[in-house]
C-alpha cells in the first residue's frame, strides 16, 4: 500500500494563472507542484505518485487533450480535470470520451474547483487502493499450487471434500489438507472469506456431479 | 532828318556790331563836307569816319543815284574788294554781289527808290581772291534834303562769322534728331529742320512763315493762343504741356503725341521761341502697351481661381489677387499693405504664416506646403497647397516674397470623405473580424479574471488561518492588482479596436504593434496549433499610422496564415513573423505561412473585394486591409514562398517627422 500524500499537479503555461490556482489549492491544505507544459511534467512523471491533475487545455506544442493520450498510453493514467478560457463543446466531449475527471470553464470558483479536486483525489485514491489489493490478492493465488487451484475452484463451487476426493480420485483427507494450505497461504479464516477472495482474483468455479451419498 | 540818319546809322552800328555798351560819335560825310571848307579838317574829318568806320568794321556809303555815284568809306571797299580809287556805281556795285543774290537785292533797291522804304538786306559778297562775304546793309532814301540832292545812304557790315554761326546753329537744328521750330513774335514759323518735315509731312517751304496753329489741331487753337500769349508775357525756358497730352496735326491729317520744350530767343527780330519737338508716338505707343500689358497682367491674376500674392518682411501684402481679397472679404486694394492678421481671425494660422515667410526670406529657399489651411473673413476654412518663393534683390537678398496657392478645399473634403468612409469600412470589417476572434479574446481576458479569483479566494483562506502569512497575503495583492490591470488592456486593446470615430496619425513602433497583435492572437495560434516564430529587427524607425488599422490588418494576415494551415501537419504548422527596414526606407512586416499557397493567378485577386477561398467570410478582409496600407502611403503584397505556403508584406513608409505639415492641423 502506497503511503504518499497525494498532490495536485497544475499544468498551466499561464504563469499567473499557474501560481494562483496553485496557492488556492494550498489554502485549501493541499500538496501542489507545478508545471509550465505538459512536456516538463511527463519528464518528471511518477505514475505511483497519488493525485490528480489541473490542466490547462490551451497550451503550446503539447496542449492538454494530447498530454491525455500520452499518459493513457502509459496505463494508469492520474484523474484530470480540464481547465480551458474557451470551452468548444467537441474539445470536451474529446476530453470527457478520454475519461477527463471533470471540464471546467475558467474562471473557476473555488467550491468547484476543490470539489472536482477533491473528488479526483478521492477516485484516484480509490483506484489506487483496489490496484493495490487486486495485486496483493493475485500475489497470494501466485503462490498455491495446481493442485490447490483445481481444489479451489471445487471449494467455491460448493463442493464437500468428498466429493472433492472423488472428483480428484483421492481420499478425502488429502483434499482436506489441501484446503487448510489454500486457506492459509491465501490467508482466509472462513469458506465465506474464501469464496469472496476467489471472485476477487477472478477464479472460476468447478462444479462436481452431485454424489447422493 | 539828318540828325535821325546819324541816328539810325550810330544805333545800327552799335547795335550791329558792339551791342548797347560802346557807342561811337559817327558824323555823316556829307554833313562834315557840307560843313567846311577847310581841307585839313574835311582830310581831317574823312580820316575820322576811316577810322571809325574801320573800328567797327562797318563800311559808310553814299549813293547818289541821280548820278549813279557811289561813295565809300576804306572799310567799304575792303568789304566789297572795290579798288582804292575806284569809282563805284550801282552796277559795279551789283557786280561784287554773289551773282544767285544779285537780281534780288537789285530789285530791292528799285523797290526802295520807288517807294522810299527803308532798306535791309542780306547778302553775299563775292570776292575776287574766291572768298565769299556776308554783309548786312541798311539804307535809306533821302530825297532832296540837302543840297538839293537825293541820295540812298546807308552801312554795310560783314556779318561773315555771325553767318557762319547762324548756319552751324541751322546745321546743328537741322541734324537734331529732334524736331525743331523757330517761332516768331508774330507767331508765324521761321525756321523748321528736317525732323519736323518727317514728322508733320510737310515740307518746309511749305511751313515757313505761316502760324504755328497749321501744326495744331484745331480744337486745340483757342487754348494754344493763350498759353502763347502768357508764354510770351513770361518767357522762361520749360517743357510745353506738362502733365497735359498734346498734339500734333500732320499734313495728312492725323494726330501725333508731342512733347514739346519751349526756349525763349532773344535776336534782332524781336524774342521767338525755339521749340523742341519730339514724336512721342512710339513712346506713347510703348507706354500703352505697357499700360496694357499691366492691365493684362493683372486681369490674368484676378482671374486665376488660385491666391496669388506678394509680401514683404513685414508681412505687408506688396500685391495680391482678387481670389485672395474674396478669402479675406475685402479688395485687391484693400489688401496692399495689410497683413493676415488683419484679416484672419485665426492666430495660429497668422503666426504659421509669418513663420513660414520669414524662413523663406531667410534661408532664401522656397518653400513647398502641401498642405496648410487659412481662415477667411466669413469663418470658413480653406485648405491651400501653397509655394513659397523669395524674390531676390540685385545683391542676393531678398525683401519680398512671392507666393502662390491652390485651394484644395474641395479636394480636401474629397480626400475627407474618403477616408471616413474608408474607416467606417475598416471599422465593420473589424468588428466581422472581432467577432470571429471573440473565442480567442473571451481567452485572453479569462486568463486573468480566472487568475484574480483564485488568488483572493486563496488570500481569503489564508486570512481564515489562525497565523495568517501576511507576507504572502502581501504577494497574493500584488498579483491580483497586475492581473487586473492585464484585463484592462485586454479591454482597453478591445475598446480601441471596436472604437469608432477619432481616428488619429500617431508615430508608432512597429515591433511593439506586432507583439500586441500576437498577445490577442496567443489562443487562436494555440487552438489552431500553429508555432510562431518572431524575428523583429532592434532599432526600426517608427512608422505614422492609425495603431487600430495596423492591428487590423496584422490580425487578418495572421489570421489567414493559420486558416491557410489547417490541412498542414501539425509539426509543419509553423508562423513566421519579421520586421525590416528595407532599402527604400519602409518599414516591412512578413507574415509567412507554411499552407496550401496561392495559385499564381490568386496573388493580385487576393486582395479584391469579395476574392475569398473560404467556406465562411465575405471575402472583405484583404481588400479592407489594402485600402488601409494604401492610405498610410504604404503596399501590401503576397508571394508564394520557395519552400511552400505564402507570405504577405506590409510597407509603409518610416516616419520622417512633422514636415510640412500645419501644426494646427
Amino acid at each position: 500500500m502506497n503511503t504518499q500524500e497525494p498532490k495536485v499537479t497544475v499544468i498551466d503555461d499561464d504563469p499567473s494563472v499557474r501560481k494562483a490556482i496553485a496557492r488556492l489549492l494550498q489554502s485549501a491544505g493541499l500538496q501542489v507542484a507545478t508545471h509550465a507544459s505538459a512536456q516538463e511534467y511527463l519528464e518528471q512523471y511518477d505514475p505511483d505518485a497519488p493525485g490528480c491533475l489541473v490542466l490547462d487545455l490551451a497550451m503550446p506544442d503539447l496542449n492538454g487533450l494530447a498530454l491525455q493520450d500520452a499518459l493513457a498510453t502509459r496505463g494508469n493514467p492520474p484523474p484530470i480535470i480540464f481547465l480551458t478560457g474557451q470551452a468548444t463543446v467537441p474539445d470536451s466531449v474529446l476530453a470527457l470520451k478520454h475519461g477527463a475527471a471533470d471540464f471546467l470553464t475558467k474562471p473557476v470558483d473555488e467550491s468547484t474547483l476543490l470539489e472536482a479536486v477533491r473528488s479526483a483525489i478521492a477516485k484516484d485514491r480509490t483506484e489506487r487502493s483496489k490496484r493495490a489489493e487486486d495485486a496483493e490478492i493475485a500475489q497470494r493465488m501466485a503462490m498455491l499450487t495446481p493442485r490447490e487451484v483445481q481444489v479451489l475452484r471445487y471449494v467455491v463451487a460448493g463442493n464437500l471434500n468428498k466429493q472433492i476426493a472423488s472428483e480428484l480420485g483421492t481420499v478425502e483427507k488429502t483434499i482436506k489438507v489441501h484446503r487448510a494450505r489454500v486457506m492459509e497461504k491465501l490467508k482466509v479464516q472462513s469458506l465465506a472469506e474464501l469464496v469472496m477472495l476467489a471472485a476477487q482474483a477472478g477464479i472460476t468455479a468447478s462444479h462436481a456431479p452431485t454424489i447422493h451419498a | 532828318m539828318g540828325l535821325n540818319l546819324i541816328n539810325d546809322v550810330w544805333l545800327l552800328v552799335a547795335g550791329a556790331c558792339l551791342g548797347a555798351t560802346v557807342i561811337y560819335f559817327l558824323p555823316s560825310p556829307i554833313q562834315t563836307r557840307r560843313l567846311t571848307s577847310n581841307r585839313t579838317a574835311l582830310h581831317e574829318s574823312q580820316r575820322r569816319m576811316d577810322l571809325a568806320s574801320e573800328a567797327a568794321a562797318v563800311g559808310i556809303w553814299e549813293w547818289d543815284f541821280e548820278r549813279d555815284d557811289i561813295w565809300v568809306t576804306d572799310q567799304t571797299r575792303i568789304l566789297y574788294g572795290f579798288g582804292p580809287k575806284e569809282p563805284i556805281n550801282l552796277n559795279r556795285f551789283l557786280s561784287a554781289l554773289h551773282e544767285e543774290d544779285r537780281d534780288a537785292v537789285r530789285e530791292a533797291v528799285t523797290q526802295s527808290l520807288k517807294d522810299g522804304a527803308r532798306f535791309q538786306r542780306e547778302y553775299r559778297i563775292a570776292l575776287p581772291d574766291g572768298r565769299v562775304n556776308w554783309v548786312v546793309t541798311r539804307g535809306r532814301v533821302e530825297v532832296g534834303a540837302e543840297e538839293k540832292r537825293s541820295v540812298m545812304r546807308g552801312i554795310s557790315l560783314d556779318i561773315s562769322e555771325r553767318k557762319l554761326a547762324n548756319e552751324r546753329f541751322r546745321e546743328v537744328v537741322e541734324a537734331a534728331p529732334t524736331g525743331m521750330l523757330i517761332i516768331g513774335a508774330d507767331g508765324r514759323i521761321t525756321l523748321v529742320n528736317a525732323q519736323v518735315e518727317k514728322d508733320f509731312g510737310y515740307s518746309r517751304r511749305e511751313l515757313i512763315g505761316q502760324p504755328v496753329e497749321m501744326l495744331i489741331p484745331g480744337r486745340f487753337h483757342t487754348q494754344h493762343l493763350q498759353h502763347r500769349a502768357r508764354f510770351s508775357a513770361a518767357m522762361s525756358a520749360r517743357p510745353m504741356a506738362i502733365n497735359r497730352d498734346i498734339f500734333g496735326l500732320r499734313k495728312d491729317g492725323t494726330e501725333i503725341p508731342l512733347e514739346i520744350g519751349l526756349n525763349p530767343i532773344h535776336g534782332s527780330a524781336g524774342v521767338e521761341v525755339l521749340a523742341s519737338i519730339v514724336d512721342i508716338s512710339e513712346r506713347k505707343r510703348r507706354e500703352d502697351q505697357l499700360h496694357e500689358d499691366r492691365a493684362f497682367l493683372r486681369q490674368v491674376i484676378d482671374i486665376n481661381p488660385n491666391l496669388i500674392f506678394t509680401k514683404d518682411r513685414q508681412g505687408r501684402f506688396t500685391l495680391a489677387n482678387q481670389a485672395l481679397a474674396n478669402i479675406y472679404g475685402t479688395t485687391v486694394e484693400g489688401l496692399v499693405g495689410k497683413t493676415d492678421a488683419d484679416f484672419n481671425p485665426n492666430a495660429d494660422e497668422v503666426t504659421w504664416f509669418h513663420k513660414l515667410d520669414m524662413e523663406v526670406l531667410d534661408t532664401l529657399q522656397k518653400r513647398f506646403i502641401l498642405e496648410e489651411h487659412v481662415t477667411a473673413a466669413n469663418g470658413k476654412v480653406h485648405w491651400l497647397e501653397t509655394v513659397k518663393l523669395p524674390v531676390l534683390n540685385a545683391d542676393g537678398t531678398a525683401d519680398h516674397l512671392l507666393g502662390t496657392a491652390v485651394d484644395i478645399t474641395e479636394r480636401k473634403q474629397v480626400e475627407l470623405d474618403l477616408a471616413q468612409q474608408r474607416n467606417e469600412l475598416a471599422h465593420l470589417s473589424r468588428v466581422m473580424m472581432l467577432s470571429e476572434l471573440s473565442g480567442s479574446v473571451a481567452h485572453e481576458l479569462n486568463q486573468p479574471l480566472m487568475a484574480i479569483l483564485s488568488n483572493a479566494q486563496a488570500a481569503l483562506r489564508f486570512l481564515a488561518q489562525p497565523d495568517p502569512d501576511l507576507d504572502e497575503i502581501r504577494e497574493i495583492l500584488r498579483d491580483i492588482v497586475n492581473d487586473d490591470k492585464r484585463a484592462g488592456e485586454v479591454i482597453q486593446g478591445l475598446r480601441l479596436l471596436l472604437k469608432k470615430g477619432e481616428i488619429r496619425m500617431e508615430p508608432l513602433d512597429s515591433n511593439e504593434v506586432v507583439e500586441d497583435v500576437l498577445k490577442l492572437l496567443r489562443s487562436d495560434m494555440l487552438n489552431a496549433g500553429v508555432i510562431c516564430t518572431i524575428k523583429l529587427a532592434p532599432d526600426l524607425p517608427q512608422i505614422n499610422g492609425i495603431r487600430v488599422q495596423i492591428q487590423q490588418v496584422l490580425i487578418n494576415l495572421i489570421a489567414n496564415a493559420c486558416d491557410a494551415m489547417m490541412d498542414t501537419v501539425a509539426a509543419e504548422r509553423r508562423l513566421l513573423i519579421t520586421t525590416t527596414l528595407d532599402s527604400s526606407n519602409c518599414v516591412q512586416i512578413g507574415v509567412s505561412d507554411q499552407g496550401h499557397g496561392i495559385p499564381a493567378d490568386g496573388l493580385e485577386r487576393v486582395f479584391e473585394s469579395f476574392f475569398t477561398t473560404k467556406q465562411q467570410g465575405l471575402g472583405l478582409g484583404l481588400a479592407v486591409c489594402r485600402k488601409i496600407v494604401d492610405a498610410h502611403g504604404g503596399q501590401l503584397w503576397a508571394a508564394n514562398n520557395a519552400g511552400g505556403g505564402a507570405s504577405f508584406y506590409v510597407a509603409v513608409p518610416a516616419y520622417a517627422g512633422v514636415q510640412n505639415e500645419h501644426a494646427g492641423t
